[in-house]
Formats: structure tokens, C-alpha cells, sequence
């Protein structure tokens, strides 16, 4: 009975440290994405041939979403300044 | 409840789930550049992605922000991604400047690796690489703090 609650409670254990290691991921995936779309920065993307078939999908009100496949090539460019705010205000 | 309806139940899982599928019907390469400089490249080739990290500061500020992991913990919580991964029957494999390092999901076949990530879905290719590639994020943040 007592090695029962412990592997409940083991795998407990188990199951938030999983969800917090997946949240953590998806902070790292977050804070990458921020910074490709961050302040002050270039950032070019460059697609050579993307192909994506995108997968049928239901929509809302059960609404079925036909598949589709998008070709991507070339280039574009993102770019942001960063204004300094107060200097405008004056 | 099973394992996999908890994978569904947080957000993050699902939205890998979703990113996964994509993924898996992609084929084709994006080269992302910083101030003229391509610094990450993706290679989708249907049931495997490479991401070649060539410039590290791109992980600079995320490095910065979790600095209580190293790469090697960070290794580790990807255990359950790695598990998402290959469910889905997708490999990502995770490059230095065109060198492989880690791969995670379907392909990977771990052998003492398993040891120091604690998954069967994770595999170290190269020591020298993760620890060249952790060096460098480490060094990106260094010259950050100094600038």
C-alpha cells in the first residue's frame, strides 16, 4: 500500500515536472520568435522551395476546411527601429 | 487518464502537437538572417528537420533569461518534447555550424546519452558540439553584457 502512494505520487512528481519542462520550451520558442521580430533588428527570411501540404481541418460550426499545399520562394526582409519616445514628447 | 490526454491537456503540448503535423508535410529550406548574416538554417525534409545553428546570438537572450538551466538541463527537459516527437514520427536534428549535436525524436537511438539526458528519445551526437554550442551561446551573452 505504501510503495502504491509512493509511485502515485512519483509519477505526480513526474507529470508537473514534464509540463514545466514544456513550458519552459515553449519560453525558449517564445523568446526566439520575439527576437526575430524584435526592436532594432533586420531579420531576413529566406525560403528556398518551402513546400507546406497543409492538412484538411474542421472549421468552426463544423465547417470542414479544404487541404491545401503552399510553394514559398524568395525573400523577405523585417525590419524595426526603436523610437526613443520621451525625445519626441519634448 | 492516459499519458497521451496529457500531453493534449496543456497548451504547450497541443500547440507542438499542431506545429509537429505542419512540419511533417513540409519540405523545402528558410535560411533566417541578423543584419545580413544567416544565423539559423531549417532543412524540412518530411519526416526530419535540421536546425543548423550558425550564429548563437540568436539564443542569447533566451540563454540569459533561464540562466539557471545549462545546455545539459536544457538537454533534459526536452525529454518530453523528444517524446511528442516521436509519437509523431518526426526527427529534428540539431546542428553547429553544419556539425550535428543532438538529435531528438524518431531517429534518435541513444546509447550512453540516455544517461545524462534521462530519455530513450533524445541522443547526443556529439559532446564536443552541445558543449562548443553551450560555449557559444554563453560567450553571444557575454559580448551582449559588454556592448
Amino acid at each position: 500500500m505504501e510503495s502504491l502512494k509512493q509511485d502515485a505520487s512519483k509519477e505526480v512528481d513526474e507529470d508537473k515536472n514534464a509540463e514545466h519542462n514544456v513550458s519552459t520550451w515553449s519560453e525558449i520558442v517564445r523568446d526566439i520568435v520575439d527576437k526575430l521580430t524584435g526592436k532594432d533588428m533586420e531579420v531576413t527570411y529566406d525560403f528556398e522551395n518551402l513546400q507546406i501540404d497543409m492538412p484538411k481541418a474542421t472549421g468552426p460550426e463544423g465547417k470542414e476546411i479544404g487541404s491545401a499545399k503552399w510553394k514559398i520562394n524568395g525573400k523577405f526582409i523585417i525590419s524595426t527601429q526603436l523610437h526613443d519616445k520621451s525625445k519626441t514628447m519634448e | 487518464m492516459t499519458e497521451e490526454s496529457n500531453f493534449v491537456k496543456d497548451d504547450g503540448s497541443l500547440a507542438l502537437n499542431n506545429l509537429v503535423n505542419i512540419v511533417k508535410r513540409s519540405t523545402g529550406k528558410i535560411n533566417i538572417q541578423l543584419k545580413g548574416k544567416t544565423a539559423l538554417a531549417l532543412k524540412f525534409e518530411k519526416n526530419k528537420l535540421s536546425l543548423d545553428i550558425i550564429e548563437p546570438t540568436i539564443f542569447g537572450r533566451t540563454e540569459q533569461d533561464n540562466n539557471d538551466l545549462g545546455l545539459f538541463e536544457k538537454i533534459k527537459a526536452a525529454k518530453k518534447v523528444g517524446r511528442i516527437l516521436n509519437n509523431n514520427g518526426l526527427s529534428v536534428t540539431i546542428l553547429r555550424k553544419g556539425k550535428r549535436a543532438v538529435s531528438i525524436g524518431r531517429e534518435a537511438t541513444p546509447t550512453i546519452s540516455s544517461l545524462l539526458t534521462g530519455s530513450d528519445d533524445i541522443q547526443i551526437d556529439s559532446i564536443k558540439q552541445v558543449t562548443k554550442l553551450g560555449r557559444d551561446i554563453k560567450k553571444a551573452n557575454h559580448n551582449k553584457d559588454d556592448a
